[in-house]
């Protein structure tokens, strides 16, 4: 059959062929990668993320049970500062969630820290600086982030946002027609009000469909959302797309029926063996999770248990139960409560996590243990006579008496830490919500023998969300004052201590301790010292207005230098100042620019010599002619930090600008195939103008190409060249130089009964690799896949590391 | 290096194992009825006529017919609608040509209201009378067939109209009506403001029932706002 294209539509295919067979054969000669140089990190996923939707991003570790702890920092492309939160370490898996306000085009920068088990400290990428922690690494990675509206992988054919219905007419439809070929069609799942209505959907090649009316239920009036979950081949969660409708009350009952018990739920076990530096470990893993739902009412409870328990290290074993509805949340078990984000934030609570919510009036309260106790070891066991000789060389070691003739050396175990988190809070937030927020965390004395420095923490907030005019102007501010004793080991004062030590204002600091010691533990070691330099608070004010496609926001923070919260740990804080971003739509012009503008300072105490300022301008532009060309994004951005201590100082003068640019062009194209292209360059560079003279110069090139042929085969060939020249030493400059070649292909049987997926990357030049994955997956039945895995490292000068993994999966 | 070259092997293998696949069948669904006002029926080929349900699935080969003061609402897998007007019988089809694909609706009287989502590189979407053919890649309009004229009014974007009949093709951009004869002519002239308000009214997305507010101009350039209730 020969399809007619009209003649224009044929001029432009032959142009379109032309430029992009050039560029199809640029890359096949040089191909694409998305991976990058880490020892310890085999993937990142996910590859893109969407903007304003919450983001799960997942790094997959090699010889996971050598690493105690992992930290994901991430930036938006108008913050300087970078947010950083601790993943979720579940096996092999680290798992963090960016909230959906941080997620904003053109792209997510980050890397991520491992703390190993003797605490050493490595970065993906790899970092110039012995502590990424603080200083981050020369060479970062960037998340693309496509704006909500590009984002076709599930797109709702009905209903149609925020329209309404008769409750016979609604009909929930969904097309998987340009979802990306790692997704199993069969295994979607749609929720109406996050209920599991998946067992009554039907699929028809890419369209799905539900009709709440076919099956027996009559929706109530009022507001619905459908939420339709992609998942990958791995069983992970690709996309989630949610819209929004009503459900008019004309003629309608007002009862709601599908009343009966609907549960879905999921087994997946593993088995794994990893070689790393010829060591084998075995890892033998399950996780279970179940929902169930019945009229408005949910059940949702999981468990993930793994070999890698031990007494001595915090938990790995996982485990949830909640019951929720629209007013009520009970749960209990490890669950991650999101208070306002000055106080608490994604913080792992193992216990009671639970809410009231009656819109008017609401109370949340989390309690429980965030961390673990893991009694000291002992070191060394040392004859009383040299007790004295041993203390005076290591004295911060922890000393204690086992018999009458010998002492040991033990090194310091971890308190068991609790945590008591309650917010009350007046109205839904849909239009008002006003909260105040009392935090108090503390250590358990008693739970070990052996340990240091005992902490409490008290923390008193209160938060405002506000919005007008259709959410078009939404104003949001959040307070939080902490008091912390970073030692209370001793206890609070007593009346003696107060009379020797302060005898000008002893009654008023006893009476000072009688009203405080009921909240937290009175001493030496508590701040803030006085109410009158206010250290320990910290605040932040927000304006957003979105009008004319322009969505412009300005935001005020302050953080105190000795704010402390056990619930939000990674905050940065001593750092003053504001942010303004203006991201503006121009959809006639087929142009979306954002533009930043910060400027922060530290010293808020005026404790320090001097004041550092920091100041950032950025600008992008993404520009999609809709036309043969490709489209294309274009940022800049500028740091510049600088105090007025001269040079001649050369311990904490600050003194350096960093330019950074990079460019993206992306094309979609047929040539025998479906073809996605893109190259990006970026590059950075950081002059230090102080003595130490800590230049960093950074460049990378990547050529990507991405192809869907007719036949279930997908491929992506990849070529990634990085340059980093960064301070050594002694003054000495180092560099960096790799390059990294990726070719890999899927292969789908139809009706996604079995694929089978390749993976070969080399990478060569200052850091020699190659790494071989091969994985299949099999439906065995149409709720069972068995997925194996072999993976290959194959290391220059070094022994060759692998690993392979059985994972069964069932879903009922 | 061995790994290099075994791995090299499997992608070779995986490169050349798809060649024992069948292409894809012809009957695949192509697109959803989202709404149905009174009479409309749908014909699949070698069937009878029946009648159209909201939630049925329409399959490439298809024919659907809306009776008197009917409506049909039919949204394409790429989200792509068309509203498919009283007494219109349009027949559906899903061309392929290698990596190619073409969404082509054919009829023969009567008027469809569309509004076509940003097609991508190898796809298309056409509409097709007797006389006329309209090749779309993403706007939003009416196209309406009689036998004196065929008529395209474009709300934004741009439509390649073409005459079957003189083989001459035009451009009409949003804003435009292109009109098309049985003698081949063809002809492109701003849409008047009774045009552009049926076309709004045509392409609208909505399955639902709303109120439409049109910005209009008068012969003195004034602006004037008119605000619709419709069903």
């Amino acid at each position: 059959m020969t399809i007619g294209f009209s003649p224009t539509l044929s001029r432009c295919r032959c142009r379109v062929l032309h430029t992009l067979f050039l560029l199809c054969s640029l890359l096949v000669c040089a191909s694409s990668l998305q991976a990058q140089v880490s020892t310890s990190i085999s993937s990142f996923s996910p590859s893109e993320a969407v903007s304003e939707s919450p983001l799960v991003v997942r790094a997959e570790l090699r010889h996971g049970e050598t690493i105690e702890r992992v930290y994901f920092l991430y930036r938006s492309f108008t913050e300087s500062g970078w947010t950083r939160v601790e993943m979720e370490l579940m096996g092999n898996t680290a798992i963090a969630r960016v909230p959906p306000r941080h997620v904003s085009p053109p792209f997510l920068e980050y890397y991520i820290v491992l703390v190993n088990r003797s605490g050493q400290l490595e970065s993906y990428p790899v970092s110039e600086n012995p502590d990424p922690l603080s200083n981050a690494p020369g060479k970062t990675l960037q998340l693309p982030v496509m704006k909500k509206e590009d984002d076709v992988q599930a797109v709702f054919l009905s209903p149609e946002p925020n329209a309404s219905y008769e409750t016979n007419d609604v009909l929930i439809s969904v097309s998987l027609y340009r979802a990306d070929t790692m997704v199993v069609k069969r295994a979607t799942q749609l929720f109406l009000n996050n209920t599991n209505v998946t067992r009554h959907i039907v699929i028809s090649d890419d369209i799905l469909v539900y009709v709440p009316a076919n099956h027996g239920v009559t929706l109530k009036p009022g507001r619905y959302t459908a939420s339709v979950l992609l998942y990958n081949r791995q069983g992970l969660l690709h996309r989630q797309v949610t819209t929004s409708f009503n459900v008019l009350a004309e003629g309608q009952p007002p009862e709601r029926g599908g009343t009966a018990f609907v549960s879905t739920g999921s087994v997946d076990l593993e088995l794994r063996r990893e070689k790393v530096n010829r060591e084998e470990t075995w890892y033998n893993r399950g996780n279970f999770r179940f929902n169930g739902s019945q009229g408005a009412w949910r059940f949702n409870a999981n468990a993930f248990v793994t070999s890698d328990e031990r007494l001595n290290r915090q938990p790995q074993n996982r485990y949830y139960a909640g019951l929720e509805s629209k007013w009520l949340l009970v749960g209990y078990g490890d669950s991650y409560p999101y208070f306002p984000s000055l106080i608490l934030n994604g913080k792992r609570v193992r216990g009671l996590n639970s809410a009231i919510r009656l819109g008017k009036f609401n109370v949340e309260v989390a309690a429980g243990r965030t961390v673990r106790d893991v009694e000291g070891t002992l070191l060394k066991v040392i004859p009383i006579e040299q007790l004295a000789y041993e203390q005076q060389i290591d004295s911060l070691a922890a000393y204690a008496k086992i018999d009458s003739l010998l002492w040991g050396k033990y090194n310091y175990g971890t308190y068991s830490r609790s945590l008591f988190a309650v917010r009350p809070s007046f109205g839904s937030g849909e239009t008002y919500q006003i909260g105040f927020t009392w935090l108090k965390s503390k250590d358990d004395i008693n739970s070990i023998r052996y340990g240091t420095r005992p902490k409490e923490n008290l923390v008193l907030g209160a938060d405002l969300l506000s919005r007008f005019d259709n959410s078009r102007i939404e104003l949001t501010g959040q307070f939080a004052f902490s008091a912390y004793n970073n030692d209370i080991s001793s206890g609070s004062f007593t009346d003696a201590y107060i009379d020797s030590v302060y005898k000008k204002d002893a009654a008023a600091i006893k009476n000072a301790r009688d009203i405080l010691k009921s909240f937290i533990t009175v001493n030496d070691n508590l701040r803030p010292l006085s109410f009158k330099k206010l250290s320990t608070v910290a605040y932040d004010v927000g304006l957003a207005l979105n009008y004319f496609d322009n969505a412009f926001r300005i935001n005020y923070q302050f953080r105190g230098s000795d704010y402390n919260s056990f619930g939000q740990t990674f905050l940065r804080t001593d750092i003053a100042g504001f942010n303004i971003t203006d991201r503006i739509k121009l959809p006639a012009q087929n142009l979306f620019i954002t533009l930043g503008y910060e400027r922060l300072s530290d010293n808020t105490s005026k404790s320090k010599a001097v004041t550092t300022h920091f100041t950032t301008y950025n600008v992008a532009v993404n520009y999609d002619p809709r036309s043969i060309l490709p489209s294309i994004a274009v940022g800049f951005t500028h740091y510049r930090n600088i105090n007025n201590l001269s040079p001649r100082f050369v311990i904490g003068a600050v003194d350096d600008q960093t330019n950074r640019l990079f460019v993206l062009l992306a094309q979609r194209f047929n040539f025998h195939a479906s073809h996605t292209a893109s190259i990006s360059l970026s590059g950075s560079k950081r002059n230090d103008y102080t003595p130490q003279n800590l230049d960093v110069r950074n460049t990378s090139v990547a050529l990507n190409l991405n192809t869907r042929y007719r036949i279930p085969l997908q491929t992506t060939m990849g070529f990634t060249h990085n340059y980093n020249n960064y301070p050594g030493p002694f003054g000495a400059r180092m560099r960096l130089r790799y390059t990294n070649v990726f070719a890999n292909g899927v292969y789908t049987l139809p009706d996604d009964v079995a694929s089978i997926s390749c993976t070969v990357s080399p990478t060569f030049g200052d850091f020699k690799r190659v790494t071989f994955d091969l994985s299949a997956q099999w439906a065995v039945a149409r709720a069972m896949n068995i997925i194996l895995q072999y993976s290959l490292f194959g290391n220059i000068g070094l022994p060759n590391d692998d690993f392979w993994s059985v994972k069964y999966r069932f879903d009922f | 290096m061995k790994t290099t070259g075994l791995a090299g092997l499997i992608l070779v293998m995986l490169c050349v194992l798809p060649g024992a696949v069948p292409p894809p069948t012809q009957n695949t669904t192509i697109a959803l009825i989202s709404r149905v006002i009174l009479d409309v029926t749908r014909k699949q080929p070698d069937k009878a006529w029946q009648a159209a349900k909201r939630g049925e699935m329409l399959s490439s080969g298809e024919r659907l017919k809306t009776g008197e003061k009917s409506i049909a609402v039919i949204k394409f897998k790429d989200n792509s609608m068309l509203r498919v007007r009283e007494k219109t019988e349009v027949l559906l089809n899903d061309l392929k040509d290698g990596t190619s694909t073409l969404k082509s609706t054919e009829f023969e009287r009567g008027v469809i209201g569309f509004s076509i989502k940003k097609q991508q590189q190898g796809e298309g979407f056409r509409f097709s009378s007797p006389t006329s053919v309209a090749s779309v890649r993403g706007t939003s309009g009416q196209f309406s067939a009689s036998d004196s004229l065929d008529k395209l009014i474009v709300l934004d974007g741009l439509v390649v109209l073409s005459s079957k009949v003189s083989s001459r093709a035009v451009d009409v951009g949003g804003g435009f009506t292109g009109l098309s004869y049985p003698d081949g002519t063809l002809q492109v002239r701003p849409s008047t403001p009774e045009e552009k308000v049926a076309a709004e009214l045509s392409s609208r997305t909505g399955e639902q029932d709303g109120r439409l507010d049109i910005e209009l101009k008068d012969g003195g350039g004034n602006k004037k706002n008119i605000e619709i209730k419709f069903r």
